[in-house]
């Protein structure tokens, strides 16, 4: 299967990335991955720690450019774009969540959230700032006027998953989304999720959680760089309302 | 794109190390502004101090010490004219006129300066308040004196050296009783603070031949020829320029030294030009430590931002979105430091003016002139362009490898 064949979603072919060791040694990170992230499922990357995890999902959010191989997402082949066109694609397509949150904390809730409004306005448009609003109302948190410093791990990361959907992106690529979270925190993390799934997000998920991968319709399994298990969703038949 | 809000912010959150680096830049500023700028008060200052004393003969020696004696008011020890070179100066017609200056006596640490009503007016152009002396017992007190038109003293022998009366020889009050009559407009001189007095008062009180006639109560000119003692000094304000430089020559012999103090300061100027030059060179030592403090101020707060800048990146920030925050963040604290640095040098120089015009009675005049904007807009130049260097590093790292890092 091509996955190119498909008219919307994001997809990688034969996607490779190498890096030189120490000793000036080039390694494999990732080999031969091919993969199809559909609009409307949430996908899990897994596999143990050095598999290259997060060098897919830095690949696939265009802040790292494979060796090989090609990142589509619609009618754009990402992988072949320049620097500051990647950062502009990423921008306008992706909304980004990092293992430990990568809040600014020298900005308040509100601000961190509307932090991605700024790199195109010179003032965060109103629709903007009220949808910022809606969206740290919606996921539990109060517009506080304090550092996010001062929040809770689960706070925190509730202000990321709110910064990252701002700008209403087509995909969230989240790095270990649950990793530092309590259970319950963890569990609300993962609904969420699937809740922007539902509303026809592509979402890629980096996890060791099984909660998560449970969660997840497709399960991407990496090791050493190439996928160990194909791409087919473990939970067919299993989970309610699945609507692959 | 706008990223003042992330810089303001940035600014907020670390302030202290922020206005540490303000600081730093502001004194190192301060520094060399206030050097430059005091360099040029004192050199003013004095030249505007002297700017009324056209011509000075004294008895040979150096110019230096008869300016400082005779302008600045300067305790100091100079040779008497001979009196009959002080004879023939008093009465040479080249000149407006010629005011014999004698010195020896005190009141509260202000000196005593005798001389003739016509350099009073000379200097002074009108009275602020009251007249000139007509009388040995009368005196005009300068601007700065806080005596009183109306007030009546009793002079003392001696001049203190440093403002310690304990210092002179044998300090004593003379029996005279002086009664002050009017007060000079301010000159900026050391005269500012001086008690003008008859020159022959000054004579009487020494037990010298006082100018005129035994038993006569005149002041002023003209002078006895037989009864003119020797004086330290006397000013001379020629009739014309030309008359003005014959008269040095006229009077620059083994017995006498003519002068114009201009000259003479242009010459001490230049003796202070190795000064000055050291003045230049603690300040360019200045300069150098505030931009070596400024691309370590540069490089410390860079550490507080670097992870702020890779997640901005990471988010998808524009590249000329994250130099901006980057250089905008030390751009605005070096201004900051520029323009503080500014103020307070000014403030300095202003500080040190005031003390030294209390200490030397010349009034100086701090300025900032174009040298010192220059200073400052060089520092900020400089400051501005080493601004860049963390927006140039943020933008060379690799970003993936600048999240793992960070």
């Amino acid at each position: 299967m091509n996955p190119h064949d498909a008219e919307a979603g994001l997809s990688v072919f034969q996607l490779g990335a190498s890096f030189c060791d120490v000793t000036g040694d080039r390694f494999d990170a990732l080999s031969g991955i091919t993969a199809q992230f559909k609009p409307g499922r949430v996908t899990a990357i897994v596999g143990p720690s050095g598999s290259g995890k997060t060098t897919l999902l830095h690949c696939i959010a265009g802040i790292l450019v494979p060796s090989s191989g090609e990142i589509r997402h619609g009618g754009v082949i990402v992988s072949s774009l320049g620097e500051s066109a990647r950062d502009t694609w990423r921008r306008h397509n992706c909304g980004m969540v990092f293992q430990d949150f990568r809040l600014i904390d020298e900005l308040t809730v509100l601000e961190n959230v509307t932090t991605p409004a700024l790199f195109g306005h010179y003032r965060v448009p109103s629709i903007l700032r009220e949808r910022a609003r809606t969206l740290i109302r919606d996921l539990g948190l109060l517009e506080r006027s304090v550092s996010t410093s001062r929040l809770s791990r689960g706070e925190r990361q509730r202000v990321a998953l709110a910064r990252a959907l701002l700008m209403d992106p087509a995909i969230i690529l989240a790095d270990e989304p649950t990793a530092s979270l309590d259970r319950a925190n963890a569990a609300s993390v993962a609904k969420t999720l699937e809740g922007l799934a539902g509303q026809g997000k592509a979402v890629v998920c980096v996890t060791h959680d099984d909660l998560l991968v449970s969660r997840a319709h497709e399960v991407i399994s990496l090791k050493a760089g190439r996928i160990g298990t194909p791409a087919v969703d473990p939970f067919v038949g299993l989970r309610a309302g699945d609507h692959a | 794109m706008n990223p003042w809000p992330i810089v303001r912010a940035f600014l907020v959150r670390h302030r202290w190390a922020a206005l540490a680096f303000v600081f730093l830049v502001a004194a190192g500023v301060s520094l060399a502004v206030a050097l430059i700028s005091q360099e040029r008060a004192l050199r003013t200052g004095s030249a505007r101090a002297a700017d009324r004393f056209d011509l000075i003969v004294a008895a040979p020696g150096s110019q230096t010490d008869v300016l400082l004696t005779a302008v600045f008011l300067r305790p100091g020890t100079t040779k008497l004219l001979p009196p009959e070179v002080t004879v023939r100066l008093l009465n040479d017609k080249r000149a407006a006129f010629v005011a014999p200056i004698g010195f020896g006596d005190s009141h509260r640490s202000a000196p005593i300066v005798g001389t003739t009503s016509q350099l009073v007016t000379h200097l002074s152009n009108e009275l602020q308040e009251g007249r000139v002396f007509a009388r040995r017992e009368e005196a005009v007190v300068g601007a700065a004196s806080p005596m009183k038109v109306g007030e009546t003293f009793q002079p003392t022998h001696g001049i203190p050296r440093d403002g310690n009366p304990e210092e002179d020889a044998d300090p004593h009050e003379h029996g005279s009783m002086i009664t002050v009559v009017g007060r000079m407009k301010p000159t900026g001189s050391p005269w500012d603070s001086a008690i003008m007095v008859p020159v022959e008062l000054v004579w009487q009180l020494h037990s010298l031949p006082y100018g005129h006639e035994e038993g006569s109560e005149a002041v002023g000119p003209p002078f006895d020829p037989a009864r003119t003692p020797g004086v330290p000094a006397a000013v001379v304000k020629p009739t014309t320029i030309a008359a003005a430089y014959q008269l040095r020559n006229a009077y620059t012999t083994n017995e006498s030294m003519g002068f114009f103090p201009a000259e003479a300061l242009t010459r001490l100027y230049s003796v202070m030009g190795d000064l000055r030059q050291l003045m230049s060179l603690l300040a360019i030592v200045t300069q150098a430590l505030v931009l070596m403090a400024i691309v370590m101020g540069v490089l410390l707060l860079f550490r507080f931002l670097v992870p702020q800048l890779i997640t901005l990146r990471a988010l998808g920030a524009p590249r000329l979105f994250i130099a901006a925050i980057a250089w905008g963040f030390t751009a605005t604290l070096v201004l900051a430091g520029v323009g503080l640095g500014l103020v307070a040098g000014y403030g300095l120089s202003y500080g040190v003016s005031q003390w030294l015009a209390a200490d030397t009675g010349v009034e100086l005049t701090p300025t900032l002139d174009s040298s010192e904007y220059l200073i400052a807009a060089s520092i900020l130049a400089t400051g501005w362009i080493l601004a860049l260097l963390p927006a140039y590093v943020v933008q060379r790292r690799s970003l993936a490898i600048s999240l793992a890092e960070s």
